[in-house]
């Protein structure tokens, strides 16, 4: 079939999958002991006013009606309710602190496939030879190692004892972000003109990103090594060096895009991954992203916090998937062109 | 040897250093192609052809090792020519179409990348670029694909390989090799994966082509019905060296060495006298071959001086070699010539 | 007949096995995995015996020694309330231990049943359990773990639970990928012709099939498992203090940096060594069990 055929099909898929996600979670964060409105108010509030927060966020309507109310909001208005802790509407929350965490996984998505790609085909042209056995060593590390971990390694190394990169937050104090157009700082700062504040967020996004990208970075690296090493004996690398093609032309059109295609999915799933784990250390480094706010939703059950942020991330991850999937149907014909055997 | 010898080997020992020890695959090969010939060369799987040809054309991997006296193509030492001399060889002069056409090309790519690939660089020769920019890669390879009884060239180029059959891919690749003017063609086991019915139509086009421009052939097979239709001149090969040549009418009506009778009747015959029992035995282990000729161990008529050295490969008929002791001319010295050095 | 078959099918597993430990008695990196993961397991079975300060992780404060540098008498340093480091992280590595084995040990058997089923029976059944399972997998495993687990009371088995909702998909979607590809196989029909019953196909043919996949599968993912745990204790789900969790003490440490340094470093290097002995040990069974010849 087509490309436009195959990304319909993804995209309905995508849709039911996104729609049946928006469910799990609207039951199990409504499933969750403890009430709400409570929370919120505190323990001191009259019970009126906890009766009308509830008719409010409509906790009093059966599930179903919860649900379906929700879900036409979204569609609607873009609506996603309003954050108990916050206030305010949750969608503006999720455009607030969202763009600071897509940044930092953007910087590391790129880090990880240009590094990863590199480093893959490096060691596999100096493969059985010393410098492939340092490779293999720094592969290893790589993915045994959790980004937190990376990221305390860079912190102690390069933030305190050699300070060449700022540590925490995203701006250096005294340094104004650039006016807002995507919220992604270096962005922003580049289409604005204003150089200084996309170099100084970069700078500070540089070991994070790095952290981030290590893991996925290895992977990458030895997927693509072993896709290469394994297609150099094929018999058609054998033919174009029959044939007097340029070595580099071997290498970089021909091994290349055979070996990407296993690669490439998983450097989806590992980008993807990047999401959850700079979850995981934006704390440390103070940055006002998606992470801190979800955690506190969750751990505050603010339940409209709770649904939006899960949702976006999985619209994010369903739009990674189906754009990886869409880049590996391009590159490998046969998925587009055999039809599946019916059993 | 002679003048007009498009290619000549000259004693040629080849061996893989592997883990256990040393393969010592080719001993003492000796052959020649004159322009315009097409000789057969005949041997059962694992004797060495294939290695012989790739030696040729310096595609072996890095650990096969050459020692031992000439590869000549058009006067060029090829065992100790210059990279480049070697690059403009392979994308000039010589072509091959390997056994399995399905793993000869590669599945990601159309026919159209491959061939007008090996067409450019058939033009470009020793250069960096093509000189004349107006010329349309494409339009070659049309033309060459309908050369090789393809129909409906257009559609093939957009095509992958595995959106084509055994023969058909087979002829894509033969109009790979002859897309544009080369002096010799190896064929190795063009036929031997396809089915029968295609067998003669692949075969016939591959003479028709190299008759029709004077291009030498270099035909590999263990068929010798296939020989005998389509070769001036006949090689028979075992377990790395050359065991007998003739021209083919002579071969087959005069074959000399035991192997070579061994392996006409082992050919079952119409005549309804029964299958023989073929040789009994296999191929020596190349870790520890035999010091004496190779096929002793195997030989109805082996004598004792077979163990000890491996006879020459010598004129005993006008233009009909044999390397057999029972043929060897005696010299002067009247006992046994067993003298011959073992690599 | 059937008795035959079974001293064959015992012969060749076998043989089977003694090639298995051939080759990965010769891969280096092997042995150093098992070896290591052998030690970590002994020393998170017998902590209370060995560990130099047992009592350091229960409830315990000790504001005199509190971080101290690592010296002779203790090995990591201590921390900020006078515990030793290198004992609470021998102890942590039970909760690692348990995690990475609690998971598996679940997450295997329901996951490839689910894989197993979809697989056999093909239509609605298949639509329906592979569309539930991509449901489960619209989220990075991590995140959907966290949050799962981050709704629950954080304890360790309460991270357990999450690890598993998130993970049994891919041992679902692996199962299921080999057996909607074996059920045309001949050797399928032909047990259906002879009449054999379902239970009898799906679990004495195509399984043994299966196994091997996924249990290389298995052998990489104890690596994952590990790693998995140590984010969600870093992020504060999981066991909570005083019991020690190797994530959760570099957690804690990273508020010390770059002074006191140690308090960090030290879990995190134990959790690196961790997951590199368990993924020495997955690689060596991967290349050990797959049919290709080095």
């Amino acid at each position: 079939m087509s490309i436009p055929k195959f990304i319909i099909k993804r995209l309905g898929l995508a849709v039911f999958v996104l729609l049946g996600l928006s469910i799990l979670i609207f039951l199990i964060a409504r499933v969750i002991p403890g009430d709400p409105a409570r929370m919120a108010l505190g323990p001191r509030a009259p019970e009126y006013a906890l009766e009308n927060l509830r008719k409010e966020m409509n906790l009093d309507k059966p599930i179903y009606m919860q649900y379906y109310l929700w879900l036409s909001d979204f569609f609607t208005k873009g609506y996603l309710g309003k954050s108990l802790i916050t206030r305010r509407h949750v969608e503006q929350d999720i455009i607030e602190f969202f763009p600071a965490t897509l940044e930092m996984v953007i910087l590391a998505a790129i880090f990880l496939a240009g590094m990863g790609i590199g480093l893959g085909i490096l060691s596999a042209q100096y493969r059985n030879s010393f410098t492939d056995a340092i490779f293999r060593v720094i592969a290893y590390l790589g993915i045994a190692t959790p980004s937190f971990v990376w990221l305390i390694i860079f912190i102690l190394l390069f933030g305190y004892s050699m300070p060449i990169f700022p540590v925490l937050g995203r701006l250096t104090p005294g340094v104004s972000p650039p006016p807002r157009i995507t919220g992604m700082y270096i962005l922003d700062g580049l289409l604005t003109g204003n150089l200084r504040a996309s170099w100084d967020a970069f700078l500070h996004l540089v070991l994070p990103s790095i952290a981030l990208a290590l893991g996925g970075m290895s992977q990458a690296a030895r997927i693509i090594r072993s896709g290469i090493v394994d297609n150099i004996n094929k018999d058609y690398t054998t033919l174009y060096k029959a044939y007097g093609f340029t070595a580099s032309l071997i290498f970089m059109k021909y091994l290349l895009k055979t070996s990407l295609i296993p690669a490439i999915s998983i450097m989806g799933l590992d980008i993807a991954a990047l999401f959850a784990n700079a979850f995981v250390i934006e704390k440390v480094i103070n940055f006002p992203g998606l992470s801190n706010y979800g955690m506190n939703a969750i751990l505050n059950k603010d339940l409209n916090a709770i649904v939006g942020t899960i949702m976006v991330l999985g619209i994010t991850f369903a739009s990674v998937t189906i754009i990886i999937d869409i880049i590996v149907a391009y590159l490998d014909p046969r998925i587009r062109l055999i039809t599946k055997e019916s059993s | 040897m002679a003048k007009n010898d498009l290619l000549s080997i000259e004693n040629l020992y080849l061996s893989y250093r592997i883990y256990k020890g040393t393969l010592k695959v080719l001993n003492n090969v000796n052959f020649e192609v004159r322009q315009g010939e097409k000789v057969g060369l005949v041997g059962e799987t694992g004797c060495g052809k294939t290695t012989t040809m790739k030696a040729i054309l310096r595609i072996l991997p890095e650990q096969a090792i050459i020692t031992g006296e000439k590869i000549s193509f058009k006067g060029v030492d090829l065992i100790n020519a210059y990279e480049e001399e070697l690059q403009y060889i392979r994308r000039k002069e010589i072509a091959m179409i390997f056994q399995d056409p399905t793993s000869s090309l590669n599945p990601v790519f159309t026919i159209e990348d491959q061939l007008c690939d090996v067409i450019k660089f058939a033009l470009i020769g020793n250069n960096r670029s093509l000189k004349k920019p107006n010329i349309n890669l494409k339009d070659i390879a049309v033309q060459a694909l309908h050369n090789a009884s393809m129909p409906d060239p257009v559609r093939i180029l957009s095509n992958y390989p595995f959106q084509l059959s055994g023969g058909m891919r087979q002829r894509v690749c033969i109009a790979m090799a002859l897309a544009t003017e080369r002096n010799l063609l190896i064929a190795d086991e063009p036929t031997t994966n396809l089915d029968v019915t295609i067998q003669d139509q692949v075969l016939r086009l591959i003479k028709r082509l190299v008759e029709g421009k004077n291009i030498s052939l270099i035909l590999i097979t263990h068929s010798l019905g296939i020989v005998r239709e389509y070769t001036d001149r006949v090689y028979i090969m075992y377990a790395g060296s050359m065991v007998e040549m003739a021209e083919t009418k002579e071969l087959f009506e005069n074959a000399l060495h035991p192997y070579t009778l061994g392996l006409f009747g082992s050919v079952p015959k119409l005549t309804g006298e029964g299958i023989s029992q073929g040789i009994p035995g296999s191929l020596p282990d190349y870790l520890n071959p035999p010091r004496g000729c190779r096929f002793a161990p195997r030989c109805s008529k082996a004598m004792e001086v077979c163990q000890y050295g491996v006879p020459p490969f010598q004129e005993i008929v006008p233009r009909h070699y044999v390397s057999c002791f029972l043929y060897v001319r005696r010299q002067s010295n009247e006992r046994n010539p067993c003298c011959q050095k073992t690599h | 007949m059937k008795n035959e078959n079974r001293t064959q099918i015992i012969s060749r597993a076998c043989e089977n096995f003694r090639r298995f430990i051939y080759r990965f008695s010769r891969d280096p990196l092997s042995i150093v995995g098992l070896v290591l993961v052998i030690l970590f397991i002994i020393l998170a079975i017998f902590a209370p015996l060995i560990v130099p300060y047992p009592k350091h992780a229960e409830p315990f404060v000790d504001w005199s020694n509190a971080s101290l540098p690592p010296s002779k008498d203790h090995l990591f340093g201590t921390d900020n309330m006078g515990r030793d480091i290198f004992s609470r992280t021998i102890f942590a590595l039970r909760g690692a231990l348990k995690m990475a084995i609690g998971v598996l040990a679940i997450v295997v058997p329901i996951g490839t049943i689910i894989g197993l089923v979809a697989g056999y029976y093909a239509g609605a059944v298949e639509m329906v359990l592979m569309r539930i399972s991509d449901i489960f997998l619209a989220l990075p495993s991590l995140v959907l773990a966290m949050a799962i687990a981050a709704i629950l009371r954080p304890t360790l088995f309460n991270n357990m639970i999450a690890v598993c909702v998130s993970w049994w998909p891919w041992y679902a979607r692996l199962t299921y990928g080999m057996v909607s590809s074996y059920r045309n196989e001949t050797f399928v029909q032909a047990a259906q012709i002879i009449g054999a019953n379902r239970w009898h196909i799906i679990f004495k043919e195509i399984l043994p099939n299966c196994l091997s996949p996924i249990f290389t599968k298995m052998a990489l993912d104890v690596g994952w498992v590990i790693l998995i745990g140590a984010s969600l204790s870093f992020v504060g789900l999981g066991e909570q203090p005083p019991t020690p969790a190797l994530g959760t003490m570099v957690a804690e440490g990273s508020r010390y940096l770059p002074d006191f340094w140690w308090i960090s470093v030290f879990p995190a290097i134990v959790i690196v060594l961790l997951i590199l002995s368990f993924n020495f040990l997955g690689d060596g069974i991967r290349d050990s069990l797959s049919l290709e010849e080095v």
